[in-house]
């Protein structure tokens, strides 16, 4: 598992806090957009890592 | 209509006992946002004009209903069979439905997993659906993929709250399945949510909404820079 982001900690422990069972779920739905934003990202830097640096291009 | 940013909803509601049903009162609650109007249907007697009226004004309409035999409870199936006129409904007459979209909120009483070939039930819910994909095509209604329910009142406090979230962007989210659409419904969420709480959780919240859509445009401009180099590829 990767490290959490700022925002995805906050949302947790905002979640945790929460007994409002709809902003509860809304904390939990932003954390996990926040995680799959970091996962994205980091495949499409990888992508265009991978794709600037094909030789047959050069 | 549907692209202005505000999705007009209607959800139908067939179900006998509306009010003893957990799952349909858990549905109502969340159904409580602007743009969203909740009908449940409690009676065979049906005033066809105003129910006409209701869709009219309507982007999106849900047909809302615990599978029942494989189909739709009586309540709701007579519904259909006196609102929606050939006359109202026939793109050659009034085109009523033309252009909108159609959703199903099925709520079933045993696993999702056994609606596949092979598995308990052996046909999947989307050939089960079938009979309203049809009336979408024959409305030239744009079909959406099934909202399934299965099994609330065995599901966690945590599962319960993924559903709050995803029967709402359900109901008023722009394009379903897409992560840009569900990306900024969450941000539409978060902005309304911090017009309401107190000062200290304002500025906490506000930082998080922001690396949210920080990294919503870091996000764009990595894709746009690999869609340019697709291009030069081809």
């Amino acid at each position: 598992m990767a490290e959490q982001t700022w925002a995805t900690q906050q949302l947790m422990a905002l979640a945790a806090q929460t007994p409002q069972f709809k902003e509860r779920a809304l904390y939990l739905a932003l954390a996990e957009l926040s995680e799959e934003q970091q996962r994205r990202i980091k495949l499409a830097q990888g992508e265009l890592d991978g794709r600037t640096w094909n030789p047959s291009n050069w | 209509m549907i692209g202005g940013g505000f999705i007009k909803t209607l959800v139908v509601v067939g179900h006998p006992q509306i009010e003893d049903s957990s799952t349909q009162q858990f549905l109502k609650e969340a159904a409580n946002l602007p743009d969203v109007i909740w009908h449940p249907v409690t009676s065979f007697a049906v005033n066809v004009a105003a129910e006409q009226a209701l869709i009219k004004q309507a982007d999106r309409l849900v047909l809302q209903f615990p599978l029942y035999w494989y189909s739709a409870p009586a309540i709701l199936k007579n519904w259909l069979d006196q609102v929606l006129t050939r006359h109202f409904v026939y793109p050659a007459a009034m085109g009523g439905l033309v252009g909108k979209e159609l959703g199903i909120a099925v709520s079933l009483g045993s696993p999702a997993k056994n609606f596949a070939a092979g598995a308990g039930e052996d046909f999947s819910i989307s050939q089960i659906m079938i009979p309203f994909q049809a009336l979408a095509n024959k409305t030239q209604m744009t079909f959406l993929p099934t909202f399934i329910i299965d099994q609330f009142g065995y599901q966690s406090d945590d599962t319960k709250a993924n559903l709050l979230i995803d029967y709402q962007r359900y109901l008023t989210q722009e394009r379903l399945g897409h992560f840009d659409d569900k990306t900024n419904w969450l941000i539409g969420q978060l902005t309304d949510l911090i017009t309401t709480v107190p000062e200290e959780k304002r500025q906490r919240l506000t930082l998080i909404l922001e690396e949210i859509k920080n990294n919503q445009a870091t996000l764009d401009d990595l894709q746009m820079n690999i869609k340019m180099i697709h291009d030069m590829e081809d």
